[in-house]
């Protein structure tokens, strides 16, 4: 044991720390699976007849088969735990919906959804540190309350009613958007290697692939990232003043560095760590709110698929969508954290 | 001192915006000169303006503030054209030093680069030689194994350690005026007495020239303002003479207690005492970076940002 706890400790802090929070994260996600299934059992309505034809489901027959396929005429318990036995070879289960298991649909929506999200996340960041960075320097001063305004848009503006005018502008009135979908009708997707389109194209050198994929990707990821740059916004000026007024900022003033080090080093640094961690939830959120965007884009990503298989009370494939996303968000939170640690020194992780 | 005094402040004013629109009147007629390798005290009340004067100096004044008067630092006018004239000097010739050092070095930033970003950008040299001459500096202000230390941050450091890096970080560009305001008024009563020691020591071996800020007339007479002290209250400035300062004759002071045989030996210095150090940090041993970058991936990292 004890030369366990060595071995342990003679780990990086980095290593352990990730180490444990995975393991937290299994049991996190073991919950999640608990409480999906649970909520699948007590939600009203009857995936029979939610699947099944008005015909089919008067069909006893039809009923029992459908049953027995899906494994619905189990005791509760039983099929929980035949579920997380499935779980743990890899086997989400089969949708209904779909009649594919649920492990190859969501390889199948979740890069896609994951990819807009990403270049969402990275335009809502550059876009967001600028501007709130301008709005601390310029405070109260005009570019402050230009700043102030879009990012108020930018927070209350509905995303679906700003998806739907963006697209008919860009589209069918200026003509510079392309259309809905990832790639352009008929296009050949890129070889598959990790359904991100843009990736892909750009891993297979495929750069007339890469550019319509990239094209498709702009106005949506843009219409799905203004939430998130009014929200980043408005904390990067926050944080910006704070840091902007501490006694460091003034020192390395009277140090004699450039403005731009000064703004750059000294007060943007404690600032991002409090953007990182908004930026984190920000990201959770994002992957969780896509659907709306992803419907008036035509997006085949996660948030429309699991928008179907809940209205027809797909049960497995719902399941599969938030243990899927969950694990994402504490991944994601992970990520923060340690980001967090290599902003600032006094953090310890572990 | 001879001929013009190194930094001249002449009749400044200082108006700052206040919150319901009007302006407050926060220094007038301010007059202070300093010479070269001269020290000079500026002392008051809280309030009284001296920060104020001394950040107008540097061109540090907050957004608002509106000035009158002159500042010459040699031959150079620093007040006026937006501030530009003390931006020429600010950190190269003009250093300044903060009241409160747990909150002046920055917490997340290495002493190293802390010590060094400023010598780079003014003294156009490259990082090891900056880093050569900021080690040589700590360990002047007696920084322990300043080399280690130029890798840890300010949270590692007790508050009298961190206002010698202050210090040190300050004074690695070579300025020719060092502007220390209560540089000893956050700190510990015992760890007060050494700071003086050490800004007195640097004066002499550098040729510094000090302005010390305070609010203790006690500081002052300990680090031997007997050039000149400038008071202020209320925003104005009265020159005064300490030909002797008062608290030097206080009969309880040791350095005027005649030294004779029955009296006790003096006290020991505090480099020559026996003390053993206190390592409170693990000491890395000097190990390839890679191995280094294994080590404390984390720490790594952030060295190369």
């Amino acid at each position: 044991m004890s030369f366990l706890r060595s071995a342990w400790y003679a780990l990086p802090n980095l290593v352990r720390f990730v180490i444990r929070r995975l393991f937290v994260g299994l049991l996190l996600c073991l919950g999640i699976t608990l409480v999906s299934f649970a909520l699948t059992q007590v939600v009203p309505g009857d995936p029979v007849s939610a699947n099944l034809g008005d015909r089919a489901a008067s069909d006893p027959e039809i009923v029992a088969a459908f049953r027995a396929r899906y494994g619905l005429d189990k005791p509760v318990p039983q099929q929980y735990l035949l579920y997380l036995e499935r779980l743990v070879h890899g086997d989400l289960g089969e949708s209904q919906q779909t009649k594919r298991p649920v492990t190859t649909d969501l390889a199948q929506y979740l890069p896609a959804t994951i990819e807009l999200a990403t270049a969402a996340m990275i335009l809502a960041l550059v876009l967001g540190i600028t501007l709130g960075v301008v709005a601390a320097i310029g405070r109260d001063r005009w570019p402050d309350q230009v700043i102030r305004v879009i990012s108020l848009a930018g927070v209350s503006i509905p995303t679906f009613w700003l998806a739907l005018v963006t697209f008919y502008i860009f589209f069918f009135k200026l003509g510079i958007a392309p259309g809905v979908g990832r790639l352009n009708p008929g296009g050949k997707a890129p070889p598959s290697i990790t359904n991100m389109f843009t990736i892909d194209a750009l891993l297979s050198g495929q750069w007339t692939t890469l550019g319509i994929a990239a094209s498709h990707l702009v106005l949506p990821a843009t219409v799905l990232a203004i939430y998130t740059v009014g929200s980043i916004t408005r904390f990067t000026r926050a944080a910006m003043l704070e840091s902007l007024s501490q006694d460091y900022v003034r020192a390395a003033r009277a140090k004699g560095l450039p403005e731009r080090t000064v703004i750059l080093r000294h007060a943007l640094r404690p600032a991002l760590a409090a953007i990182v961690t908004v930026a984190g939830m920000a990201f959770g959120r994002m992957l969780s709110g896509t659907v709306l965007v992803e419907s008036v884009f035509s997006w085949p990503g996660i948030g429309q698929y699991a928008y179907k298989s809940a209205l027809a009370l797909d049960l497995r494939a719902i399941m599969g969508v938030s243990l899927v996303v969950a694990a994402i968000y504490i991944l994601v939170n992970m990520a923060v954290d340690i980001i967090y640690a290599l902003i600032d020194p006094r953090i310890r992780l572990g | 001192m001879a001929g013009a005094p190194l930094l001249s402040i002449e009749n400044l004013s200082i108006s700052l915006p206040t919150a319901d629109g009007g302006r407050a009147l926060a220094v007038r007629g301010v007059d202070i000169a300093i010479g070269e390798g001269e020290i000079v005290g500026l002392a008051g009340e809280s309030g009284s303006g001296k920060t104020l004067s001394a950040l107008a100096a540097l061109g540090l004044l907050p957004s608002g503030a509106t000035t009158g008067g002159r500042v010459v630092f040699d031959g150079r006018e620093l007040m006026g054209e937006g501030g530009r004239g003390a931006a020429a000097v600010r950190g190269r010739d003009l250093a300044m030093v903060f009241q409160d050092p747990m909150t002046a070095l920055h917490p997340m930033l290495s002493v190293g680069r802390q010590m060094t970003e400023h010598l780079v950008q003014h003294r156009r040299i490259g990082r090891a030689e900056a880093d050569r001459i900021a080690i040589a500096m700590l360990d002047r202000v007696r920084i322990p194994n300043p080399k280690e230390a130029m890798a840890r941050f300010p949270h590692q450091f007790s508050g009298g350690m961190r206002q010698r890096i202050a210090i040190a970080s300050a004074l690695a560009a070579g300025p020719r005026l060092l502007i220390a305001d209560e540089p000893t008024t956050a700190l510990d009563v015992t760890v007060q007495a050494g700071i003086l020691r050490l800004i007195e020591n640097l004066r002499r071996e550098l040729k510094l020239s000090v302005l010390l800020i305070t609010h203790d007339l006690g500081v002052m007479s300990a680090l031997g303002c007997r050039g000149r002290a400038t008071l202020t209250r209320a925003g104005c400035s009265t020159r005064c003479r300490m030909a002797a300062p008062p608290i030097t004759r206080c009969r309880h002071c040791p350095a005027r207690r005649p030294r004779s045989a029955a009296s006790p030996p003096a006290a020991p210095s505090i480099r020559a005492a026996a003390l053993p150090r206190i390592s409170a940090a693990p000491t890395f041993p000097n190990c390839l970076p890679w191995a280094r970058a294994m080590r404390s991936p984390a720490r790594w990292i952030r060295s190369r940002w």
